[in-house]
């Protein structure tokens, strides 16, 4: 049977459509649907539930050094609080899993990841393992996302710590309605202001529904994953089993950012390598002049020539036309090229736009 | 969620709705199936004069999450298509029985008709699902 998270009942009775993902029976969207729920958080304020999403700690006078060999960002010189997005690759140099890897304190990091590949990323990362232990927190803790511009002004209401003080991937202890919690300031929607809160999953319903009444008068929504997706997507924020996979590496992502690779890693010797000799594809941003949203695994043309296809595609809310990330022969597609994606029967037209799609306000 | 079901039309297991008059059929999709679908951004329909057979695919409609296959609850000619849907996909979400039609018919093999459900069976239907 598929996993629920504590908030499961909670969904249904809100009247949320429910689908798997990675697993996990979770809401897609509420009676409110995809685009009220996007607007939302682009607005005011969206609440996602991501309990489905991992929490593992790594601890010991080993972990930094364990850590260093298993993950694909240089982890050295954080600040307690302060959290990196990483990836974790096999020895081809292709990806796992997107991870924040958060230190806590020094020899205690606190790891997020993503939830149809916690376990091979928890075998993965025990594999290197030297001094150091690992405990998946994911069976105690629920996690709730809150995004958007009010994220601030609805926690004050829940929370005395200073946390609109916050650094962009920082994370605090604080108690958010009487509930001992951890808040990062960071998210998967690309707004500025919003939390992930982590905290005991016996306290779901009390945290969400306190969320909810706070948010009220700052017109929160509760949003599914459909949301969730529209709001990445024109962040340009990449999904793990479509932008990332053990099919693509981090340099056709486009991920070069999140790549140490002056350090070693599993991985770094081939991603080495792939820069060196040339990357095969790279991942564009297309924009279509109109609405139909070409789809992942749709393909895309040049011409008569076949580049590549579709990763992830939709109808982009907030730039008010469909959208898609493609993964395309590296030097087919510059910027401001035209190409065609192939829909059904039709081709239709877009152009090659840089990333990422919409940039929120503060 | 209470889904509407006007009385006086027809309706298909894969809910689309038909609106007979005399040999002409106008043929939609279901307050459940817009729900289901969300928000609907773009809707591809036949050309005119084009062949409908029953139960194929006539159209689709693309919501912001997945297309879906409009399946011709009837066989016929097309006789209209409704342009407006072009600039206004949402219309379906907003009047599913109404400015929200698709398509209108001309009906070849009006016998299917009895292969339809009526609003009370299409109800009981929903019920099941």
């Amino acid at each position: 049977m598929a996993n629920r998270t504590a908030l499961y009942e909670t969904h249904l009775a809100l009247g949320a459509k429910v689908i798997d993902f990675g697993g996990w029976d979770m809401p897609v969207d509420y009676p409110t649907h995809i685009l009220q729920e996007h607007h939302a958080t682009r607005q005011n304020a969206g609440l996602f539930d991501t309990g489905h999403m991992g929490e593992v700690r790594v601890e010991g006078p080993g972990a930094l050094e364990s850590l260093q060999a298993a993950v694909s960002r240089d982890l050295t010189g954080m600040e307690n609080g302060q959290g990196r997005y990483t990836l974790l690759c096999n020895e081809r140099g292709t990806v796992l899993d997107d991870l924040i890897v958060f230190k806590q304190a020094d020899n205690d990091y606190y790891i997020v990841t993503n939830a149809g590949t916690r376990l091979s990323d928890i075998e993965a990362l025990k594999s290197h393992l030297k001094n150091a232990t690992l405990r998946d927190l994911t069976p105690e803790t629920h996690k709730l996302d809150l995004q958007g511009p009010k994220t601030f002004d609805i926690l004050a209401k829940l929370c005395s710590a200073p946390i609109s003080k916050l650094k962009r991937f920082r994370m605090i202890s604080a108690e958010v309605a009487g509930v001992n919690a951890i808040v990062s300031r960071s998210g998967y929607t690309g707004e500025k202001n919003g939390v992930e809160l982590f905290f005991p999953k016996a306290e779901a319903v009390k945290v969400w529904s306190a969320l909810m009444e706070a948010g009220k008068p700052f017109g929160v929504l509760p949003c599914g994953l459909g949301a969730r997706d529209t709001l990445r997507l024109e962040c340009c924020l990449p999904l793990y089993g479509h932008e990332l996979s053990e099919e693509i590496t981090p340099l056709e992502a486009g991920l070069n950012w999140a790549l140490s690779l002056d350090k070693e890693f599993v991985g770094a010797a081939a991603l080495r390598a792939q820069e060196k000799n040339g990357i095969p594809r790279t991942l564009v941003a297309l924009k279509f002049a109109g609405r139909l949203p070409a789809r992942a695994g749709h393909p895309i043309y040049a011409g008569d020539e076949k580049i590549g296809e579709v990763t992830s595609g939709t109808f982009g809310p907030s730039v008010n036309s469909a959208i898609a990330l493609a993964l395309v022969k590296t030097g087919s597609a510059p910027l401001g090229a035209t190409v065609q994606a192939e829909v059904r029967t039709s081709r239709i037209d877009a152009t090659v736009v840089e990333k990422p799609f919409y940039k929120p306000a503060k | 969620m209470s889904e509407h079901v006007p009385a006086g039309l027809k309706y298909s297991k894969e809910h689309e709705w038909v609106k007979v008059d005399g040999n002409v059929a106008t043929i939609g999709i279901t307050d459940h199936a817009q729900h289901a679908l969300g928000d609907i951004v773009f809707v591809e329909l036949p050309k005119m004069g084009a062949d409908a057979k029953f139960m194929k695919p006539v159209g689709v409609v693309e919501s912001v999450k997945a297309a879906s296959d409009i399946y011709s609850p009837v066989s016929g000619k097309i006789a209209a298509v409704n342009a407006e849907l072009t600039k206004a996909p949402e219309t379906i979400n907003t009047d599913c029985y109404g400015a929200g039609w698709m398509v209108k018919i001309e009906l070849s093999a009006p016998g299917e008709l009895d292969q339809l459900l009526d609003a009370a069976a299409y109800t009981a239907f929903l019920a099941t699902l």
